[in-house]
């Protein structure tokens, strides 16, 4: 985690087979850096047992002498690097030796190789969730985890399942990196949350932009990465442990992680996480919610062997859920869908209690990661890592009732049950630099397969794909530019069973993609950052071949088989200001346009065999999103903090002249806190009041048949209060968190179950972390 | 660099358990679950055979004005129509979580009552139809799936079939 880094070094050292005579011997060379073997001038060692020390002068050159013969720790210090301490032998009358200090600018580089963390691509707009954040938000979806930061939404399905919204859009167009790998779930579905446990990271960030360059096509939107602390690097072994329990489904949490470093082997390190949750039916302000109780079983290991020339790393996840579904939204027939709209509440909430128990319908989803990655540091071409990743998702939904022609003491079977395996490996050269110049390129390839049984929704299908992108960036004084290409290739052999004939389909889509971007430092408060891309992705299965019963959504879907892939460009332009004292702020402004825009088009009335419902044809059309995002912080004094959030989004379908239907409503918060740093033995006590404002949103398209769009209107315009407070004593860190702390009762446009039910009412949560 | 070759190892096992997990034939096309494509309704005493298809318009029962019927009601699974399945043993051999509701609407001078029972209620799939005057109207029969909640009221569970008919009197 935090910490000092007690790094090794690579030892040239030339012994003469000259024995010493006493305490004459002269220990001299250069210190330099590790990473280009630049020399460093002012830096200090020193022999910690004698106590003698010098500096090395601006060749880096030092001599000790006087030295007698035996082995001494030796410890080398310099402002730019990491203090290192080693063990030296020293014998020879006149011993020249190197010692290789890593500057800080490479243990960023460090930290982020351990975590899996890409670097930042500097003309993006980003945003994080930073580790303290992320604590006093502990035992929520990782979706409801990142709509704290401006320009992300979420798209909800009921109380438990939750997907990040980045600038209006979502699911196939955004990209999530689950500790450096691409999650390869079923992520297409509204429904279906990134099967990721929010525990196992200490930061989450989104790159608002479209660079899809760095890391594959999909991310038309932005990518959200999920990113672990990086693992302990000196001997010892620390951990930290996570209590949550909240008030509203009686949710309990717990998880925890041990890490360590052997100190037989100083390159090797591990760390084990796990983590526990489980509600009961969630509450609104009037009434439970029927089934909506979850269980969530989770756990890692990392298993890394890291030296700074090269390295290699072991990860494993496995994430298990079972998610409740409310029973009054899984309808059946047409009728079904009218008496549960024609209800204010679901139907039968009066006589809903709590539980814990999980009955249809519900979803059960497990997702294993194993990844293995190395690097190696070539001289002269900068840092190669090579990384083999192997997913294996495996979703299950089960409807409200078992099927038909099921053994009734027969298995439970899944009406959806979808099997995912994904291979990925990628090889990639990073910070090659030649002066101010510097070069990222790698090249990857995907191997995936689907497996569906069940209910016929999308088809089986192979996906093969082979990718290969270059990023360049130079650095001057006030300016960084950056540009990029990329080409994707993907071949889809999907298979469908069409009344009762087998149908393969083999497509293939190919594309280039680029993006150019600068980065202006305008004063020491002010920096300007401008980012142009082009981002590209294949339309996916459940796109061309869906054809079937939404039963949520009471529609039927069904795809085109002649859809070309999407493009979008993205201009984001950002400011980032902050005085260094009192004001922060960030603006940015962007606008995604879009050629053959994938989007579910109303078609009309479809007959099914369970009566008739609207249907929704994927089509294409020319999309125009414009928007904005603030976010703003104010120190009145020393202990009073004022925040202030915003976010604007304008989405135009342009082939239609119409607004595209399901987007965020425009919205902004606000919030005040009191924090005393110091009070006896407790720290950063604090207290912090907020409000949120979500306005209707009135950006839909009109019809004069409304329900062949939408089955309601949108829900009026809500605000929300929410209260929390915190202190931490020496390892312990305590907070209270009350959400919707009036207990309003309210509906949201995107959670795709306002048609029966309000949103949760209020919420009081305690949470305690313990490091150690 | 034993370690290192200790991590190869280790990989390479977890590749071959992974390629070994995805051997199956990737090319099958999925396999579907039991779906209802046909509603067959056949009446006696020279009444009309009427049959609902998915994807087809919307069938009309033409009856005789002052007349009774006894109707039978089939469920068929025709999605290959090389192998259609008859899902009304099915339905029978679970009629304690089935009923067949029908519902008449428009005007139409006809009462349908089901005249068979799962031993407690009613199930739907034998009828008596009654007409009176000529006149039109719609139908919608509707297979009600009531696992655990028949209680021999068509508000309970959910519809597995809501197909549509015209009805005509004359």
């Amino acid at each position: 985690m935090k910490g000092i880094y007690s790094l090794l070094l690579l030892a040239f050292g030339l012994t003469s087979g000259v024995w010493a005579q006493d305490c004459q011997i002269t220990l001299s060379g250069q210190i330099l850096t590790s990473e280009d073997n630049k020399p460093l001038a002012y830096a200090s060692i020193q022999i910690k047992e004698l106590n003698q020390s010098v500096l090395t002068d601006s060749t880096g050159r030092y001599e000790l002498d006087h030295i007698c013969p035996g082995t001494y720790t030796i410890v080398c210090d310099h402002v730019m690097c990491d203090h290192m301490e080693i063990m030296k032998e020293v014998i020879a009358p006149q011993t020249e030796h190197n010692f290789y200090l890593e500057a800080h600018i490479h243990r960023v580089q460090e930290v982020e190789i351990l975590g899996e963390k890409v670097p930042e691509v500097p003309t993006q707009a980003v945003a994080s969730v930073t580790a303290k954040e992320l604590d006093l938000m502990r035992g929520v979806q990782l979706g409801d985890a990142l709509a704290k930061l401006p320009g992300i939404n979420i798209l909800k399905t009921g109380p438990s399942i939750s997907k990040p919204i980045i600038h209006g859009l979502h699911s196939n167009r955004i990209l999530i990196l689950n500790n450096g790998i691409r999650q390869e779930g079923q992520q297409w579905g509204s429904e279906h949350a990134p099967e990721i446990d929010p525990f196992i990271a200490t930061q989450l960030t989104v790159i608002k932009g479209s660079n899809s360059l760095r890391y594959g096509p999909g991310a038309m939107a932005g990518v959200i990465l999920v990113e672990p602390a990086p693992i302990r690097l000196e001997p010892g072994i620390e951990g930290k442990l996570h209590l949550v329990g909240s008030s509203n489904g009686r949710q309990g949490a717990i998880s925890g992680h041990i890490e360590g470093r052997s100190a037989k082997d100083e390159a090797l390190s591990w760390r084990v996480q796990g983590t526990g949750r489980r509600g009961g039916n969630f509450h609104t302000p009037d009434y439970y919610l029927e089934n909506t109780g979850l269980q969530e079983f989770n756990t890692s290991a990392t298993l890394s062997y890291k030296k700074i020339p090269h390295g290699l790393e072991l990860y494993y996840s496995r994430f298990d859920s079972k998610i409740g579904i409310l029973s009054p939204a899984h309808l059946g027939g047409a009728s079904d869908l009218e008496r549960a709209l024609a209800s204010p509440t679901p139907l039968g909430a009066d006589t809903v209690d709590f539980t814990y128990d999980i009955a249809r319908p519900y979803q059960r989803v497990i997702h294993h990661l194993a990844k293995m990655r190395g690097y190696k540091r070539v001289p002269g071409l900068g840092k190669i890592s090579a990384t083999y990743a192997f997913q294996y998702n495996y979703r299950r939904e089960f409807d409200k009732h078992r099927p038909r022609g099921v053994d009734r003491d027969g298995k439970d079977k899944a009406e959806l049950d979808f099997q995912i395996y994904t291979h990925t490996l990628e090889l990639v050269m990073e910070g090659t630099s030649h002066q101010k110049w510097e070069t990222t390129g790698g090249v990857s390839g995907i191997y995936q397969n689907n497996f569906l049984t069940g209910r016929p929704f999308i088809p089986n299908y192979v996906l093969i794909g082979g990718e290969a992108f270059v990023i360049e960036r130079l650095n001057l004084d006030n300016w960084e530019f950056e540009a990029g290409l990329r080409y994707d290739y993907r071949w889809l052999n999907s298979a469908r069973e069409i009344r009762g004939i087998d149908i393969f389909t083999i497509q293939t889509f190919q594309n280039v993609s680029g993006s150019i971007g600068a980065l202006y430092q305008i004063n020491k408060q002010l920096q300007a950052r401008i980012n142009i891309g082009r981002g590209w992705r294949a339309p996916h299965v459940n796109e061309l071949y869906s054809d079937g019963l939404h039963h949520g959504a009471g529609a039927v879907e069904r795809g085109d088989s002649t859809l070309v892939p999407e493009a979008g460009i993205k201009s984001i332009l950002s400011f980032t200001y902050n005085d260094g004292d009192k004001f922060q702020g960030d603006l940015s402004i962007y606008h995604h346009s879009f050629q053959n825009f994938i989007y579910k088009k109303p078609g009309g009335i479809d007959r099914t065999i369970r009566g008739t419902f609207p249907l929704l044809i994927y089509t294409q059309t020319q999309a125009q999103l414009t928007g904005a995002d603030i976010s703003l912080s104010y120190q009145l004094n020393e202990r009073i903090q004022w925040e202030g959030k915003g976010s604007y989004l304008r989405a135009w379908n342009v082939t239609e002249d119409e607004p595209l239907v399901f987007m965020p409503a425009n919205r902004f918060s606000q919030a005040l806190s009191y924090t005393i740093e110091e009070m006896g033995s407790w720290k950063n006590t604090f207290l912090k009041v907020s409000f949120q404002h979500v306005l209707e949103q009135k950006n839909i398209p009109f019809d004069e048949n409304p329900e062949a769009r939408d089955w309601l209107p949108p829900p009026p315009a809500y605000s929300l209060w929410g209260l929390q407070a915190g202190s931490s004593l020496g390892p312990l860190e305590l907070s209270l968190t009350i959400d919707n702390l009036l207990n309003i009762r309210y509906r949201d446009y995107l959670n795709r179950f306002r048609y029966y039910a309000d949103e949760l009412g209020r919420n009081i949560t305690l949470r305690a972390n313990f490091s150690f | 660099m034993k370690l290192t070759s200790t991590f190869i190892k280790l990989f390479l096992l977890l590749a071959s358990i992974s390629f070994l997990m995805t051997s199956c034939n990737p090319e099958d096309p999925q396999g579907g679950e039991e779906e209802i494509t046909t509603v067959v309704l056949t009446f006696s005493n020279n009444g009309p055979t009427v049959t609902w298809k998915e994807g087809e318009p919307t069938p009309t029962i033409t009856l005789d004005a002052n007349t009774a019927y006894t109707a039978s009601v089939e469920f068929l699974n025709e999605e290959d129509p090389n192998d259609v399945e008859d899902v009304t043993a099915e339905i029978r051999a679970e009629d304690d979580e089935h009923l067949v509701c029908y519902e008449v609407s428009g005007g139409a001078n006809v009462t349908v009552n089901r005249t068979d029972s799962d031993g407690t209620f009613e199930i739907g799939l034998a009828t008596e139809w009654t007409t009176t005057d000529a006149s039109t109207g719609q139908l919608i029969l509707k297979l009600r799936h009531q696992p655990g909640v028949k209680d021999g009221s068509c508000d309970v569970g959910e519809s597995d079939v809501e197909a549509d008919f015209n009805l005509t009197v004359q």
